[in-house]
């Protein structure tokens, strides 16, 4: 039946299949969202203050000692965090075995993450789940040797405000001491001092901090999280919220098109049904062919797209996979009450 | 027409055009998001306008060349009654240099004369940032450079993003950066490129952006568009699979003697409180449920928003309504009429 009707079935089958593609990609974000906004409920909480980096011109920043002490002590007193997440090892590639990692200064984050299920003293490291099977014993930072104790377990993402749910299923973390920030390279210095999250900081800390790092060339602007974080959220979600609304009204209106069409092709087809019945074709029959040609456009061509994308995104390591999903479950509803309606139709009819 | 029919007639048409309000709401809010993104492309200025990525060249260029393409520069600028916006993309300070002798950039203030030529420009900070807020509660400014005065305190532009200040471009020299000029006339814009070009400064980006591109290019309108038009087929395709269905209906009214024309306006008549009412009710919907799930509450500007979709919604609907009318009445009533 679909076949016959190809032009129809396939632009239905078509537009219903790209609204759920942009629908499964703003639910992706609204998830992922919700997901940093629930993982940064701490940070608010503890008044945290986060920078934005402005970067020197073509060249690294020449942040002095004293600035890299000051964030140490705050680290070490629990005052501050900071971590380094592209720039680690950059000129080694054999460091940590060559797989990518995230190094983490302070240890006030296993309390401000208690979902992350690090390992427990620092210096110490763990890999993320898919790369178990490596033999990596131990990590090497600056002369300091740091053994990895430990797995994490599958799908552990770290939510930083500003790196939005990194997964760590192929990283290797490590907690290192903060003795070594002095004796980092450059630009590993560089992004530790960036990606500094003091706590409850005062003015003078911030000043403080920025002040140093400005006379190294390195432009910090401060935000506090908590009154931040829930503008930019409102923003974002307002974005995908308007995605999703629209997407529904698009998928109401492609399916009031598709059930007056497909009611239409079961009233031409009720001569073929009766004859289908008169030579033997039982109930069940009839309303499997009815449902081949259902999900013919709106069911299986969606379904195989929406697999793709769950496969694209899981390879490419997005935050919520699961939204596709849930798309794709809402469609097989749909085309079970749809399939229901069609043949209550049709049996009426007979 | 009987008055059951009618009903039914605008239940279906309501229907259509409720989702149709919908989707109108979401292009109207990305018409109207695009358009405060222009001017944050533009820097609010007038008309349409160059964005060059300037980067630091391979040449050699001694600092008393550069400064004297600096000045040659300014009054290039100054001659063409043009505007120039120097702001950081992540790099150097986190500051706007302007050079608007005319007064073209609204939010910055102008200055006296005289005041464009100074060595070091004052800077006017932006409201609501970092820099302002610390400067107004203990005059320290970390972020800004040495030596350079604060004047006062403006509202940001709506790119300003983590700027924190602008000031006028003194005689220090230009850094790299996004240069913005109220031009896309391409002799200015070589000219202009030339000078920087003298002052070490070489293009990795030219960008020129009429209005009318920049609606082209913004993925979010030309997304909401194309389904408001995919939508508009779904409905033109659902109308004319439902007025087939009244062929029979046609012929026989036509046979009494009424022409095509009077089937039309009696149908688009009797269909306009479905579609007026389907598509006021979508626009609404879709507003209020976008406000619920974003958390926001929605100012009077939002308002004037979607009364405007909900008439542009209703408009067009009633043009599709129309067409669909006019094309299934005139294509059936030949057949029909023999039927």
């Amino acid at each position: 039946m679909a076949l016959r009707r190809w032009p129809t079935t396939l632009a239905l089958a078509g537009m219903i299949a790209l609204a759920c593609m942009v629908l499964s990609f703003a639910l992706v974000d609204v998830l992922s969202q919700v997901a940093v906004l629930r993982g940064a409920k701490q940070l608010r909480e503890r008044h945290a203050v986060i920078f934005t980096p402005y970067y020197p011109h073509g060249e690294r920043s020449s942040v002095g000692d004293d600035t890299v002490k000051y964030l140490m002590n705050l680290i070490d007193r629990q005052k501050a965090y900071t971590t380094i997440v592209f720039n680690m090892g950059l000129d080694d590639p054999n460091f940590a075995g060559g797989h990518r990692t995230l190094v983490l200064f302070g240890d006030v984050i296993p309390k401000l993450f208690p979902d992350l299920q690090l390992c427990n003293r620092a210096p110490c490291a763990a890999r993320g789940a898919k790369i178990a099977g490596q033999n990596i014993d131990s990590v090497s930072i600056a002369g300091e040797s740091i053994p990895v104790v430990k797995t994490l377990p599958a799908g552990a993402t770290f939510f930083d405000v500003g790196v939005a749910g990194l997964p760590l299923d192929r990283r290797i973390v490590i907690r290192a001491p903060t003795k070594v920030l002095p004796l980092l390279q450059p630009t590993e210095r560089e992004e530790a001092l960036a990606r500094a999250v003091l706590l409850d900081p005062s003015e003078a800390v911030v000043d403080a901090f920025v002040s140093g790092c400005a006379q190294g060339g390195l432009f910090l602007v401060p935000h506090e999280v908590a009154i931040e974080q829930p503008q930019k959220f409102r923003k974002i979600m307002m974005t995908s919220a308007m995605y999703i609304v629209g997407m529904l009204g698009f998928l109401g209106l492609v399916f009031a098109a598709f059930v007056s069409s497909a009611r239409l092709t079961m009233r031409q087809e009720n001569r073929a049904f009766k004859i289908r019945q008169m030579y033997g074709a039982t109930p069940i029959h009839i309303s499997l062919r009815i449902g081949g040609f259902l999900a013919a456009v709106a069911l299986v061509p969606q379904v195989i797209v929406l697999s793709l994308l769950v496969v694209f995104l899981l390879m490419t390591g997005a935050p919520a996979p699961g939204a596709a999903l849930w798309v794709m479950l809402a469609l097989i509803l749909t085309f079970v009450f749809l399939w229901f309606l069609s043949v209550r139709d049709v049996r009426a009819q007979e | 027409m009987l008055v059951n029919q009618r009903l039914w007639m605008n239940f279906r048409l309501a229907l259509t055009s409720f989702f149709l309000g919908i989707l109108t709401a979401f292009m109207a809010w990305s018409f109207q998001w695009v358009m405060e993104s222009w001017k944050e492309v533009t820097f609010d200025m007038p008309g349409d306008v160059t964005v060059l990525r300037m980067v630091k060249g391979p040449q050699i260029v001694a600092a008393a060349d550069a400064a004297s393409a600096q000045e040659e520069l300014k009054a290039y600028l100054c001659d063409r009654s043009l505007a120039l916006v120097v702001s950081s993309s992540g790099e150097g300070r986190p500051e706007a240099l302007i050079y608007d002798p005319h007064g073209l950039v609204a939010w910055f203030p102008r200055g006296n004369p005289e005041d464009l030529r100074p060595a070091i420009g004052g800077a006017y900070l932006f409201k609501g940032t970092y820099s302002e807020r610390r400067w107004s509660e203990s005059t320290t400014t970390p972020l800004l450079p040495k030596g350079v005065v604060v004047e006062g305190v403006i509202t940001a532009p709506r790119r300003a993003g983590d700027l924190q200040y602008a000031r006028t471009i003194g005689r220090d020299p230009l850094p790299p950066g996004q240069y913005t000029l109220n031009t896309t006339d391409p002799t200015q814009v070589r000219h202009i490129l030339d000078l920087l070009y003298r002052m070490g400064l070489v293009p990795q980006g030219i960008q020129r952006v009429p209005l009318l591109v920049y609606l082209t290019q913004n993925p979010l309108l030309v997304i909401t568009v194309l389904f408001l038009v995919a939508g508009h087929v779904c409905a033109v395709f659902y109308w004319s699979l439902y007025l087939r269905g009244r062929a029979r209906e046609f012929g026989i009214r036509s046979r009494h003697g009424a022409l095509p024309s009077e089937l039309v306006r009696d149908n688009l008549v009797g269909g306009l409180p479905g579609l007026a009412v389907g598509s006021v009710v979508g626009v609404l919907l879709a507003g209020v449920l976008v406000a619920a799930i974003g958390q926001v509450r929605l100012a009077p500007g939002n308002f004037l928003t979607l009364a405007g979709a909900a008439a542009a919604a209703a408009a067009i609907v009633t043009v599709t309504w129309l067409m669909t009318l006019y094309v299934i009445i005139r294509t059936r009533y030949e057949v029909n009429l023999v039927a």
